[in-house]
């Protein structure tokens, strides 16, 4: 019997660290296969995965010049 | 007084913020939304990296030692908040959040059918929308959930080290990082691919 759709997205998740059994891992392609919105969902959420850590990228805050000038105050008081 | 005190070789201090605080400010930025905690977060870190110098053994750059630092403290930023929330998240978690998605039987519902889009990010408009709707999006999660998704891939640290710092069981932490994906996703197909 096929898994769900929420077991399934579930072992994705599990799949990126702690592996599956190859039971699970077997159900799972097979679910991947019959099921288009959870092999998208698969896709997406490794492409999420993969440029999370980029998340510092494009950010406009920013450090005004006296908050720099501040920081670098407080570097020559502590060396 | 003067800056020659820090004699580690491969550190000049005179020059961090000038060459790091930026770079610096805009990671602490995208882990705790808040600019001015972030701030505060990099000026730790130049103190904390002034009294460490000693100990600075030219293994890595300057640069990805400051980042250490600087990560280590965003970290203990999680933890604190993760102790301070325990509690009332705790309850607000032990409701079924997958049944958003799911059916009784474990299907799709279906207006939560996940489509079909890939991220293009072919040019730096683009790009910046992304992030940005990224870092919206994880701002939505609850608290818990973030904090585990953020540790996880943003910090990339393994399971077992998020459970210890979060004071959560494995079962516990694959239900809340599984749920922050599928509320992630959902939100990112939502506010970036159908605008």
């Amino acid at each position: 019997m096929m898994m769900s759709c929420k077991r399934a997205t579930f072992l994705m998740e599990k799949s990126n660290e702690a592996g599956l059994t190859v039971w699970e891992s077997l159900q799972l392609k097979y679910h991947n296969f019959m099921c288009k919105p959870c092999a998208w969902f698969f896709r997406q959420s490794k492409l999420i995965n993969k440029h999370a850590s980029r998340m510092d990228e494009h950010i406009d805050a920013q450090l005004t010049e006296r908050q720099k000038l501040e920081m670098k105050e407080i570097i020559e008081r502590n060396s | 007084m003067s800056m020659s005190n820090v004699a580690a070789p491969g550190l000049s201090p005179e020059n961090w913020v000038a060459n790091y605080a930026d770079n610096l400010f805009k990671y602490a930025v995208s882990r705790v939304s808040n600019e001015e905690l972030a701030r505060d977060i990099v000026q730790d870190t130049f103190v904390s990296a002034l009294k460490a110098a000693s100990k600075f053994q030219g293994r890595s750059t300057e640069k990805t030692w400051l980042f250490s630092i600087l990560r280590n403290k965003i970290i203990d930023t999680y933890r604190a908040k993760a102790k301070y929330r325990e509690v009332s998240i705790d309850t607000s978690e032990n409701s079924e959040a997958e049944d958003v998605f799911f059916n009784t039987s474990g299907s799709w519902k279906r207006d939560k059918y996940p489509q079909d889009w890939t991220v293009n990010l072919d040019s730096d408009i683009e790009e910046k929308e992304f992030f940005q709707t990224l870092r919206g999006c994880l701002a939505k999660l609850s608290e818990k959930q973030r904090l585990v998704f953020s540790m996880k891939y943003l910090e990339g640290m393994d399971s077992e080290d998020i459970c210890k710092e979060m004071g959560i069981t494995p079962s516990n932490y694959w239900v809340l990082i599984h749920r922050a994906k599928l509320a992630l996703r959902d939100c990112l197909e939502t506010h970036w691919i159908k605008k």
